[in-house]
């Protein structure tokens, strides 16, 4: 459905993507996971036809989304992070408008704008204002304007950010089932949980390059039996790079990260870790307030691989 | 197809913004009545145009001259051509001193000796007008028929400046002027601080009019000089002898012309947000393309103006009885062009500029600025020549002279090329944008 090969793109000299290969299954359910200035947005934007690559390729089933842009674009939907819909309208007003410029028009579109309320669960306040929405409805109403035009690939960018529990078990419920009528799904999220309850394949990208690529078994494989340490602090480190220093000398040039007073590393003998890590924190004065072991995940599996945690 | 879409998109949510309806709307209406009947009196009025009535005024006439020219324009012009304007009353520079003193004149018009010679020898003539009120409608009435006087009377090449000269009473320590008492040791100050100008020698008042001109009356040379010195007030009917235009025809078009550039930054600031919200990012990724979103705004621009224009028009009409002259094509032709040359510039300008608050800012500043050269303030017949010139190139501008030419009588046929060039403006413009449109396109930073 989608093959993307060597694909680049930088601003001002600075590489944001680089040399990127992606090949995507019809009906496949792909995450792609990457923190904050990854290259994930730009990547998205030159799948989805906004921006304009250096060099590679793109193809959107068998048309060349360089070539013939607006012809891919018929092929696929865009769920951007941000609500990109007209609050002053109603749902039904926006969904109008955006089945139109999907080309959409008379009984035929009036019949997928009713579908559709149906489907993201909003026919009893199609008539109200987007605007007096909560975020939840308002992400719904954004997968929705996406949708209309039954697109073969789903491109859906953080499509849960910030809405209540209830909303978000809507969403994922309404993508699996999206995705399991056939239709393709690149999703990006910070949740893990989401990616793994929706993604059959991951792939996991940092400054602009795929560093693995895999189903969740897979990925978890590349960790072993590691597990991830959260050691939750009382207070934050005034000298972070001092404590890392001297936390990375103790164990023989293991990582650590220090972010908002919790010091998080990978171990496959989590006790041994703490048994050196516990007496320098002593020493230094520093107070624990509480100390998490998880066992091996996507997050385990991030954070070995780019020594990030995914919300970094 | 989806151009049109995208034009019914932009009017829903114009219609649910009640603030900018306001401003496109009901400000106009409101502006074009406070200052229609704030200014009526810098305007001739037609009965059939305004319910204002322009009162008369009384003029006091001294012929210094007493020569075929200054007869002509007492007689002729003031006394016959301007007698529904003017109760002419022709007195000896005493008389008219002591008619100013006591208020029973209050604009007196001094025509010197050496007018005629001034005239036959081809070097420009002046009068002078004193005028104890506030009033600048007498200054108009004489300029524009001393402007008209030299153009129509041949073998008059030279042209006639009126000087305007301000009468103020003298402090009662001063003593009142009287014939004995020459003016120049009354050391008169007029309202504000400002000197005002010496009166002519009152010993003239013992002199029949006829005779020489008093030692202190500024000599013909020094009139001449003065007027070199002086810009006189050009005023000028828009077509010629045809029908004059009301205080509130004018500020009908003036108001609704500079509305109309407001409406353009309002609708253009509104395209140049939503170029930089998520919305257009998701329109670019329909099958949307860009010149469709670019006619698509265009045709909103245009639509709205002309729909706005159209308010106003019946608006004005009816409220105010404003007559928009008797040609629809021409006043169809009007609106037509103004509107394709402002939203021409309107979707140039938003397809340069990426930030809605600069485009904002910048918009406000510029529409007040083309408001003020293009005579949406003060009318454009009291600009001095110079700004004739500037306001030509300013559409605003354009469309007012074109309006106003409907009205005072003129056609279609009088406005076509006006017309034409605004058109093509706004053709131009709107290519250029598409062109804009079309590099921006796939560039697009995240």
């Amino acid at each position: 459905m989608l093959k993307v090969e060597q694909l680049s793109k930088s601003y001002d000299g600075k590489s944001i993507v680089d040399q990127l290969h992606l090949h995507i299954k019809a009906g496949e359910a792909y995450g792609l996971l990457g923190p904050n200035g990854a290259g994930k947005s730009t990547t998205i934007g030159m799948i989805s036809g906004l921006i304009k690559p250096q060099s590679g390729s793109i193809m959107i089933g068998e048309v060349n989304m360089l070539q013939a842009p607006k012809q891919a674009q018929r092929y696929i939907g865009i769920v951007p992070q941000e609500i990109a819909l007209y609050l002053k309208m109603t749902a039904r007003e926006n969904l109008m408008f955006w089945g139109r410029m999907y080309g959409l028009k008379g009984q035929q579109l009036k019949q997928r704008v009713a579908e559709v309320l149906q489907i993201i669960g909003l026919e009893d306040r199609a008539n109200d204002k987007v605007g007096a929405y909560s975020g939840g409805m308002k992400r719904r109403v954004n997968i929705g304007a996406a949708i209309l035009h039954e697109p073969q690939l789903l491109i859906m960018d953080e499509p849960t950010v910030g809405i209540d529990p209830q909303s978000r078990n809507h969403i994922l419920q309404t993508v699996k089932q999206l995705n399991e009528q056939g239709m393709t799904i690149i999703y990006t999220s910070h949740y893990m949980e989401e990616v793994e309850y929706l993604c059959t394949r991951i792939g996991i990208i940092d400054h602009g390059k795929l560093l693995a690529e895999g189903s969740i078994e897979q990925l978890q494989q590349l960790v072993g039996n590691a597990t991830t340490i959260h050691i939750h602090l009382e207070e934050a480190v005034e000298d972070e790079q001092d404590l890392l220093a001297k936390l990375v000398t103790l164990c023989e040039g293991r990582s650590f990260t220090i972010k908002e007073s919790v010091i998080t590393t990978l171990s496959n003998e989590p006790q041994t870790v703490l048994v050196r890590i516990l007496p320098l924190l002593e020493a230094e004065h520093i107070t624990i307030s509480k100390i998490d072991i998880q066992k091996p995940n996507l997050e385990t599996v991030f954070l070995h691989l780019t020594g990030r945690s995914l919300r970094d | 197809m989806r151009s049109i879409w995208i034009f019914f998109k932009d009017l829903i949510l114009l219609l649910r913004d009640k603030q900018a309806l306001l401003t496109m709307i009901a400000m106009p209406l409101i502006l074009i009545g406070i200052l229609g009947m704030a200014f009526s009196n810098l305007f001739s009025e037609s009965d059939t145009t305004s319910d204002v009535k322009v009162a008369s005024f009384e003029l006091a006439v001294v012929d210094l001259d007493q020569s075929t020219y200054s007869t002509r324009i007492t007689n002729e012009l003031l006394d016959q051509y301007l007698n529904d304007y003017i109760d002419l009353q022709l007195m000896s520079l005493a008389e008219m001193e002591l008619a100013l003193a006591q208020a029973t004149v209050e604009q007196a018009l001094i025509i010197p000796a050496g007018f005629e010679a001034s005239i036959n020898s081809g070097e420009q003539a002046a009068v002078t007008l004193i005028t104890a009120g506030t009033s600048t409608y007498p200054e108009l009435i004489l300029n524009s028929a001393l402007l008209q006087y030299s153009m129509t009377n041949a073998g008059i090449e030279a042209s006639i400046a009126l000087l305007t000269e301000h009468y103020a009473q003298q402090p009662p320590e001063a003593g009142m002027m009287t014939p004995e008492q020459p003016a120049s040791d009354a050391g008169a100050r007029a309202p504000g601080g400002q000197s005002a100008p010496s009166l002519p020698a009152a010993d003239a008042g013992t002199r029949a009019p006829g005779g020489q001109p008093p030692s202190d009356l500024p000599a013909a040379s020094e009139l001449q000089q003065q007027a070199e010195q002086t810009v006189p007030l050009h005023i000028e009917n828009v077509r010629g002898s045809s029908e004059t235009v009301s205080s509130f025809q004018y500020y009908a078009v003036a108001m609704a012309v500079m509305f109309l550039l407001m409406t353009v930054v309002i609708l253009i600031g509104s395209m140049i947000e939503e170029k930089n919200e998520p919305v257009y990012d998701r329109q670019l990724t329909t099958m949307l393309q860009p010149w469709q979103y670019m006619l698509g705004k265009f045709i909103g621009l245009f639509l709205i103006s002309n729909l706005q224009l159209l308010v106003i028009v019946a608006g004005t009409a009816l409220l105010f009885g404003v007559n928009w002259g008797n040609s629809t094509l021409g006043l169809m032709l009007t609106m037509l062009s103004f509107t394709m040359s402002t939203s021409g510039l309107g979707v140039f300008v938003g397809s340069f500029i990426q930030k809605e608050s600069v485009f904002t800012n910048v918009g406000m500043i510029g529409t007040q600025i083309l408001a003020a050269i293009g005579g949406s303030f003060v009318p454009i017949y009291l600009f001095p020549e110079w700004m004739h010139v500037a306001a030509k190139v300013v559409p605003n501008a354009l469309a007012l002279q074109m309006f106003l030419e409907l009205m005072s009588g003129g056609a279609a046929a009088d406005i076509w090329q006006e017309a034409a060039i605004a058109t093509a403006v706004g053709i131009v413009l709107m290519l250029l944008a598409w062109l804009r449109l079309m590099k921006q396109g796939g560039e697009r930073r995240v």
